[in-house]
């Protein structure tokens, strides 16, 4: 009889693994395809129609300041996009209400690069409109995303007033603290994540503002609607502890096998 | 913008929460809290509020007014306007006239919104009192003197910023007759600012100037030649209001910024040149013992009223998920001054004239939502239907791509869009190496692949991105490429075909598993490139070198066939055969294999190449060929008869069968 040492590693075909930015897109599509979402794609240098005019930010604004944009040479008013609403813009014009549509890609912002901000970085918005959609229907959407997407039943969420040129009423939306989850902690020292308050800051939306359902070719008297804006990145970071974001785009092997 | 804790409390005659609570509370319902500084300097202590007012609300609230009037709102309780510090009165001198002084002429009505001005004279300059040394030194400020602090107090108290003017030190002051015009700058007129620094201005430019000079960058910066000191006698109080965009577009062109840019850049409501013009005359009168013009000269003494605004408790619950009547409704809008008239279900409301943030009922329903307490707001899912969600082409193919890709042991990487080198500029780089379009992806792979040899002797990687290749007919190319380099240390001649056929391996495998079958390779004619990919017209798509590829993505996608062809397998048994063959060593075995594939009956199931070898220069291919029929037994005879054509085909080209 041979002897099989059953004790020995398997013999694997060695699997490489998929960007984390890639396996977050695809958990938030999933989730949100479950909810009767399609997902949108779009150009990433946009019109600065798309970008900013179609979203209720006229030029000369100061609300245009609120995101330092990049500026492509050699053709006319044409933006590295600074989140992906213009996919939105673009499909209301193709559809008619009612509609559910995710539109995740890469983003661009003209800031100094340091630990939490990057010159490239990805976004998920959201968009839901129909004949009676409303901020609550906003909260319910937002809070099955969040408890399926970080696993857990008891997370909460809370709106803040906020203020986006695309939205009103806007709200800020902040998400239990994934580290301490609100609670103090045994030794006292407040949570370097949360500062102690016990909520994280993690995504903007609102109701859509008319002006922008208009653009997008849809009767504001007859349809109303909500928007969000997920940042990526800044998901990750929380839920799995990346305190870098540079780290996403280094490009490392010892990074993209972790997740 | 910070607050200043005891600034904002003299506004209440009952006591605020404390810093923290009140911070959090306006943070729940109004602006985000940012935190807390304590002030304690000089004897003056104090706590500062960090709320981050945004555009939308920085034509109210970035004033102690303004933040009072949204505090009580909050809190729901009543406030104060005046926060009591100046006790003078509203009784001016009907003696002086102002205009037997100075005359206003203004240039510009569309950028210069309204200008007032008023004549002050037996003006005390000196030390400001101690009430308005402490309020300035909690929020940072220096005391200059009394004039000047109380214009700063002006500024912060209403949110309207104004100026004191040494009348004197203006042309014609000494025949009481000054010419205010206010005006554009001429190119290159220059201007030193209050702090000592000189301006260069252009036509785009409004001042204040008298018949000599410039004297003040109209909503930026006084001049320094008229500024208020301890010699000053008569004071000529200037509070005007500025186009946005005008004061805007100087502040960036000047890089100079500041606290009257940063209001005048959010649009200052009109009707506040009035409020802070009264302000500043008791002021004035109170603080610095002078006597004020009961005349103002003003160059458009306009009365605003804004439009009421429509508003229905359908729309309302409808929007916010709530179930509130109209008296809820209505006692909330009252508790940010606004009015709402007759009607049930639907009603006018008026507002206060500087909330210039409130234009339609969606903003009404936002100062309800928020002032209701989102917090009290129910979690409910939408109950309408939906179509279901198309998954799209592109979606699925690189789905598909990616996931083949990692079980053959391949990283994904994202790499920077914006490089150094690429084929579109950005007009405003980010630096110096980082200031172009990326045209190629696997310029960065091939970087990365290098330095992941740290870790691997055989790192895998793919990315699949956008690049922009450059502008035709003034329109941007943008495309989806798809890149994977196997990478080596060193590739050794010996080893290079191994190499590519590794790396062509696993782009066949990648395509195949998208539902791409007909991707063909060629010698590639550009140097460094070991062959290039045509598509199922035969027009190139990408390119190999020896230990990587990349890719359109877009022509892949248009070439998926997952449609299935079903035929019952045979139930009759297959005849498999090998052919193997010496070639000239440089022979491609595409050209053999299509010599023999003339000759194959349709019975052939399968014709696969599965040995190369290479040996005392000759070459040799080995092939396997399986036959199997559909509708009988194939015999030995058959088969042997089928290859006698093949190795007769293949003698005929002077190869040597084994």
């Amino acid at each position: 009889m041979t002897f099989i040492d059953v004790t020995r590693p398997g013999t694997q075909l060695k699997r490489g693994n998929l960007h984390i930015i890639t396996k977050t897109i695809r958990e938030i599509e999933d989730i949100f395809t479950r909810m009767g979402f399609e997902t949108a794609e779009g150009p990433e240098v946009e019109d600065e129609f798309h970008n900013f005019d179609a979203l209720n930010v006229p030029a000369d604004h100061p609300a245009r300041d609120m995101q330092d944009t990049f500026w492509v040479s050699g053709v006319e008013e044409m933006v590295l996009r600074t989140h992906t609403s213009g996919v939105q813009n673009r499909a209301m014009s193709e559809k008619t209400p009612p509609m559910r549509i995710i539109a995740p890609g890469r983003v661009f912002r003209n800031e100094s690069i340091d630990a939490t901000h990057e010159a490239q970085f990805h976004q998920c918005e959201g968009l839901m409109v129909g004949e009676d959609i409303s901020l609550a229907n906003l909260k319910g959407v937002l809070l099955q995303f969040l408890r399926v997407y970080f696993d857990d039943d008891t997370v909460q969420l809370r709106f803040r007033p906020g203020y986006f040129p695309f939205v009103e009423p806007g709200v800020e939306v902040d998400v239990t603290c994934t580290k301490c989850k609100g609670m103090v902690a045994a030794d006292d020292v407040t949570c370097n994540v949360c500062k102690g308050s016990g909520w994280i800051e993690i995504l903007g939306s609102g109701m859509v503002h008319p002006n922008v359902l208009e653009a997008g070719g849809i009767d504001s008297k007859k349809y109303q609607g909500f928007a969000f804006g997920i940042g990526i990145e800044r998901l990750i970071m929380l839920k799995h502890g990346v305190d870098d974001i540079r780290d996403f785009y280094d490009g490392e092997i010892p990074f993209i096998q972790q997740f | 913008m910070h607050y200043s804790y005891n600034w904002l409390a003299k506004h209440f005659d009952t006591p605020l929460p404390s810093p923290q609570e009140l911070g959090e509370v306006v943070g729940l319902h109004a602006f985000e809290f940012e935190g807390l500084e304590e002030v304690d300097k000089d004897g003056v202590k104090d706590t500062l509020i960090d709320w981050d007012v945004l555009p939308n609300r920085s034509s109210d609230a970035l004033s102690y007014r303004g933040m009072v009037h949204e505090i009580a709102a909050v809190l729901d309780t009543t406030a104060r306007e005046q926060a009591g510090f100046i006790v003078g009165s509203d009784a001016f001198s009907e003696e002086i006239q102002t205009s037997n002084f100075l005359s206003l002429n203004v240039e510009n009505e569309s950028s210069v919104l309204r200008a007032t001005k008023r004549l002050a004279i037996d003006v005390k300059v000196g030390e400001s009192p101690q009430w308005l040394k402490e309020l300035l030194l909690s929020i940072g400020q220096k005391s200059i003197n009394n004039v000047v602090d109380i214009t700063n107090y002006v500024m912060w108290e209403t949110g309207q910023p104004v100026h004191a003017f040494d009348y004197d030190k203006l042309a014609g002051a000494e025949n009481d007759s000054v010419e205010v015009s206010i005006r554009y700058a001429k190119n290159d007129e220059k201007i030193t600012d209050l702090t000592g620094t000189e301006h260069e201005l252009d036509d785009s430019m409004i001042v204040i100037a008298d018949t000599e000079k410039a004297l003040d960058i109209a909503g930026v910066k006084g001049g320094m030649g008229s500024g208020v000191d301890e010699n000053t006698k008569r004071v000529m109080l200037s509070v005007c209001n500025f186009n946005y965009v005008s004061v805007r577009k100087t502040a960036r062109k000047l890089k100079l910024h500041t606290d009257a840019s940063k209001r005048f850049e959010n649009e200052v409501p009109i009707g506040k040149v009035e409020e802070a013009m009264q302000l500043l005359s008791r002021a004035i009168q109170d603080v610095a013992g002078a006597q004020v013009s009961a005349e103002i000269v003003d160059s458009n003494p306009v009365v605003i009223t804004r439009e009421k605004i429509t508003l229905s408790v359908s729309t309302t619950n409808s929007i916010l998920g709530t179930d509130l009547n109209k008296e809820e409704i209505v006692a909330y809008l009252a508790r940010v001054r606004c009015d709402a008239g007759e009607g049930d279900t639907e009603f006018a409301v008026s507002v206060p004239p500087e909330r210039l943030d409130l234009n339609f009922a969606g903003d009404l329903i936002e100062e309800v939502g928020r002032l209701y307490g989102y917090e009290k707001l129910e979690s409910v899912m939408p109950t309408d239907g939906f179509d279901l969600p198309v998954v799209s082409p592109l979606n699925a193919a690189i789905r598909g791509i990616s996931d083949t890709l990692v079980t053959l042991g391949f990283y994904e990487v994202k790499n920077r869009s914006i490089v150094e080198k690429g084929a579109v500029k950005l007009s405003n780089p980010l630096n110096k190496k980082r200031g172009e379009l990326r045209d190629y992806l696997h310029i960065q792979l091939m970087e990365r692949a290098e330095k992941n040899l740290a870790y691997s002797d055989k790192p895998k990687l793919f990315e699949i991105g956008k690049v922009w290749t450059g502008i035709e007919d003034g329109e941007l190319q943008e495309l989806w490429r798809f890149t994977g380099i196997i990478g080596q240390r060193k590739i050794k001649d010996k080893n290079k075909e191994a190499i590519f056929l590794e790396a062509k391996g696993a782009l066949e495998q990648a395509c195949s598993a998208m539902g791409v079958s007909d991707i063909n390779f060629v010698v590639s004619e550009h140097e460094g490139l070991e062959a290039d990919i045509l598509n199922n017209e035969g027009k190139a798509i990408g390119h190999m070198w020896v230990n990587g590829w990349e890719l359109d993505l877009e022509p892949l996608v248009e070439m998926i066939d997952d449609s299935v062809d079903y035929k019952r397998p045979s139930k009759y048994p297959r005849i498999d055969r090998d052919v193997a063959v010496f070639v000239p060593v440089d022979t491609i075995v595409d050209s053999v294999m299509n010599l023999i594939k003339k000759e194959l009956p349709k019975e052939t199931q399968e014709f696969e190449l599965f040995d190369v070898f290479e040996k005392d220069e000759k070459k040799s291919f080995a092939f396997r060929i399986v036959f199997q029929s559909d509708t009988e037994t194939l015999s030995d005879e058959w088969a042997n008869g089928v290859l006698d054509n093949i190795y007769s085909i293949l003698t005929k080209e002077d190869y040597e069968i084994r």
